[in-house]
């Protein structure tokens, strides 16, 4: 947290008074797991203030109070943010027949909506977020976690919306018969696919590896150790978005949290010259 | 900042004041409290709310207690220090019991009217057995708590079939006519 909340003092007043509104006059008392919850959620909505853009300027720290009341705001901001995100998202949203990916953002995101106390709790996740990503998101949590996991998805629709539904679908069926139950990030599985495209500079209406395609493919990659091909891929990565999606840094950004698993998987296959489960169509 | 000593840290005078200022009803009573019973009855609070895992914002409960109890048969200003002393005891653990479902006052009317009526100043049927029948109902699922605000909650869980006018009446006829 940032250098001046330490204030104990200035804390417990702040925790003193959310309670009192908490307890609604009702209650003299609450149990320690309440009041905890409570101190967390003060916390939180600091932490929302320090890490907000527009206080990213401030040399001197305001009064906590101030400092929380603004950090709620912030809350709200991102609240409001998430909310808008996520209307942009479902407009056009392709779920490719993945049921954890439609459940996901189709049932567990809306409660969120609905059940998310800015309040009391802006610290509780409240949902699982069953779909796996491709990055680590789970320093996160609250408005935080969720609006940064709308981000990502968003991020993974403007990728594999540049192919068509049916070629997506093809792959995830050649990776799996029944990839409807998976719950594993098809992102990756398509970006691990186009990889192939990339290194051969084979075009994707291309569909399909022969077998001198994976031999190419493997002496490219074979001489390299593992972090020199996680270089590498990230090269071919960076032009690739640069030619289909402009200067798209947030999708080339998310892209990349994927390339050190498949770096890995193209290296381990290499070595046992069976690429044909990594680069499938 | 997760330490739990940040909720220790209410004023201690603070409570004191309180419950002397409640000296000025209750002696009408006949009962009064001096400041070492203040002082007493503020960390036997400290006490039970750590004991119980709880923390109070604001006026504590014992205040309140004592204006519900300083009418009662039952307490006598020598034993009145102590009798409070249990009464917030039982009180917080019985908001733990009841997961804080039923409010400060509607406990508090209950509490009353069983130790004035069924426990005639029993502090431990108070707890052993009235509260914790009634907690057990309430964490069953049971609200008409909310309707009556704490008030003849206990009748319809009370396994005991205790003295009534009728039942008195028709045991005297009994005896008288044998």
């Amino acid at each position: 947290m940032g250098q001046t909340y330490d204030q104990t003092q200035d804390l417990l007043a702040i925790v003193s008074e959310l309670a009192q509104q908490y307890l609604g006059g009702e209650h003299t008392s609450m149990t320690y797991e309440q009041a905890q919850a409570l101190m967390d959620a003060v916390l939180y909505c600091i932490r929302a203030y320090e890490t907000s853009a527009s206080n990213a300027l401030e040399t001197a720290y305001p009064d906590p109070k101030i400092a929380y009341a603004l950090g709620r705001q912030a809350v709200i901001d991102r609240f409001q943010m998430l909310q808008e995100k996520y209307v942009g998202l479902i407009t056009d949203f392709e779920d490719y027949g993945l049921e954890c990916l439609k459940e996901t953002i189709h049932d567990a995101i809306p409660a969120f909506f609905e059940k998310y106390d800015i309040q009391y709790a802006p610290q509780e996740t409240i949902i699982t977020l069953d779909y796996p990503l491709l990055n680590n998101i789970q320093e996160l949590s609250g408005v935080d976690a969720v609006l940064e996991y709308v981000r990502c998805i968003a991020s993974e629709q403007r990728f594999l919306k540049k192919f068509d539904t049916s070629y997506v679908m093809e792959i995830l069926r050649t990776y799996h018969n029944e990839y409807e139950s998976l719950m594993e990030n098809i992102c990756g599985i398509v970006l691990q696919n186009t990889i192939g495209h990339m290194v051969l500079r084979q075009p994707l209406h291309e569909k399909g590896f022969g077998g001198e395609e994976y031999q190419r493919i493997e002496q490219f990659f074979e001489e390299r150790s593992d972090s020199e091909t996680e270089q590498c891929l990230q090269e071919l990565l960076a032009q690739w978005i640069e030619g289909y999606f402009g200067n798209d840094r947030e999708l080339f950004s998310y892209l990349c949290c994927g390339l050190t698993d498949i770096a890995v998987r193209i290296r381990n296959h290499t070595k046992h010259h069976n690429l044909e489960s990594v680069f499938l169509l | 900042m997760r330490e739990k000593n940040w909720m220790e840290l209410m004023s201690k005078q603070t409570q004191i004041k309180q419950i002397l200022d409640t000296v000025a009803y209750t002696e009408r009573f006949g009962l009064t409290l001096s400041q070492k019973e203040a002082e007493l009855l503020a960390e036997e609070r400290t006490l039970a709310l750590k004991k119980e895992r709880r923390v109070e914002f604001g006026q504590g409960i014992l205040p309140q207690i004592i204006y519900a109890f300083c009418d009662s048969a039952y307490i006598e200003q020598e034993n009145y220090c102590d009798v409070l002393a249990e009464l917030q005891e039982i009180f917080y653990m019985y908001k733990n019991e009841m997961l804080d479902e039923i409010t400060d006052d509607e406990l508090l009317e209950f509490m009353k009217e069983q130790f004035e009526g069924v426990c005639f100043g029993d502090l431990d049927y108070l707890k052993g057995t009235c509260l914790d029948i009634f907690a057990q109902a309430v964490r069953a699922g049971y609200t008409g708590y909310r309707k009556s605000g704490g008030q003849d909650e206990f009748g319809q869980f009370d396994i005991v079939r205790r003295w009534d006018k009728k039942l008195y009446l028709e045991t005297l006829q009994e005896l008288c006519w044998r």
